[in-house]
């Protein structure tokens, strides 16, 4: 049970969230930033095995990346 | 210029002078970063370089140090975690912010002083989480008993009246027993705290705020309070972790999210 997955309420939203500085269309993103942490969560509580963790953090990086890259396709509408 | 390093934010504590935790940050600059504090007054916020313009996903190489700093400062003091992700793009912003939020800060600095955060989850050590709450139940087991009891097949609306009894016993279980467990937990913590229990067999998952020096006092509360209940119980502690669930500081400024 890590400490950093555990629930937090005490959000400092001063500090910009890297994961959040991109634009708008991020929520899927956000989802599988979610993923990874709920992952890794499960690795340190033992209730998955590396192996397994290591399948689905390559498989949830791969997903970003694919957001990335339709992102990147569908132009930068309004970036900063 | 502005500095193109930026800084890497892990938490805050109550410090009057700069303190360093040695090399166990977040990588930069292909090496493990130095952590160290950036003051205001008696806050101290900690810190390693990072650079703004590196994408920062929640991966395992960087949840580690995000972790392991954490408990690395927990040792020796209490720290108001972050949760993964938060970078600054200078000391001057953490120092604005800092001074701008002293009082909530503050207050939070006082909650937390001189504690640790502890995990306990029940579970219910069970083959069959419907066998044992059928078992508990009397009138759970009746209506059972009475659907399944006779030649004729039971009609789906029955099954459902089963099943929609069944879950509200097993939540009410979940809950009296739960109320249990933190009466009784109750003198020997500061505060408490329930999240709702992911999976069927989970009773409850609590987090405790402890006295740094009672948590010897808490983990003995632990057996005892395991030894007041029915074996099919499993009491699982965690800890000593950062009080997160105990901090609620919401600077919100930067209504990004």
């Amino acid at each position: 049970m890590g400490i950093i997955s555990a629930p937090m309420r005490g959000l400092f939203r001063i500090f910009r969230e890297v994961a959040d500085r991109a634009e708008a269309e991020l929520y899927d993103e956000d989802a599988v930033k979610a993923e990874l942490m709920a992952a890794y969560r499960q690795l340190e509580e033992g209730s998955i095995t590396e192996e397994a963790f290591a399948e689905r953090e390559a498989e949830l990086v791969e997903r970003l990346d694919e957001i990335d890259r339709h992102r990147k396709g569908k132009g930068k509408r309004g970036a900063a | 210029m502005a500095t193109t390093t930026g800084r890497y934010l892990y938490g805050l504590i109550r410090t009057s002078e700069d303190v360093e935790f040695g090399d166990i940050g977040l990588e930069h600059a292909g090496a493990r970063a130095r952590v160290h504090t950036v003051l205001v007054d008696s806050m101290g916020a900690v810190v390693s370089d990072f650079s703004p313009r590196e994408r920062l996903l929640p991966l395992r190489k960087n949840l580690e140090p995000h972790n392991e700093v954490l408990k690395q400062v927990m040792r020796t003091t209490t720290i108001i975690p972050m949760t993964f992700g938060h970078v600054a793009r200078s000391d001057d912003e953490i120092r604005k912010t800092l001074r701008r939020h002293r009082a909530a800060i503050t207050a939070q600095l006082d909650r937390v002083d001189g504690t640790v955060e502890m995990g306990l989850k029940v579970k219910w050590d069970v083959d069959s989480i419907y066998d044992y709450i059928v078992g508990v139940d009397r009138e759970l087991a009746a209506l059972r008993d009475q659907i399944f009891g006779r030649s004729t097949a039971p009609s789906q609306n029955e099954k459902m009246e089963l099943g929609k009894l069944f879950e509200d016993r097993l939540n009410r279980e979940r809950d009296e027993q739960t109320g249990r467990v933190l009466e009784m937990f109750r003198p020997s913590v500061r505060e408490a705290t329930t999240n709702v229990p992911k999976g069927e067999k989970m009773v409850s998952d609590l987090a405790f705020l402890v006295d740094r020096d009672a948590q010897k006092a808490f983990e003995e509360r632990v057996y005892q309070v395991a030894g007041a209940f029915p074996a099919e119980y499993v009491f699982d502690y965690s800890g000593p972790w950062a009080p997160f669930h105990f901090v609620d500081l919401d600077l919100g400024l930067d209504a990004e999210n």
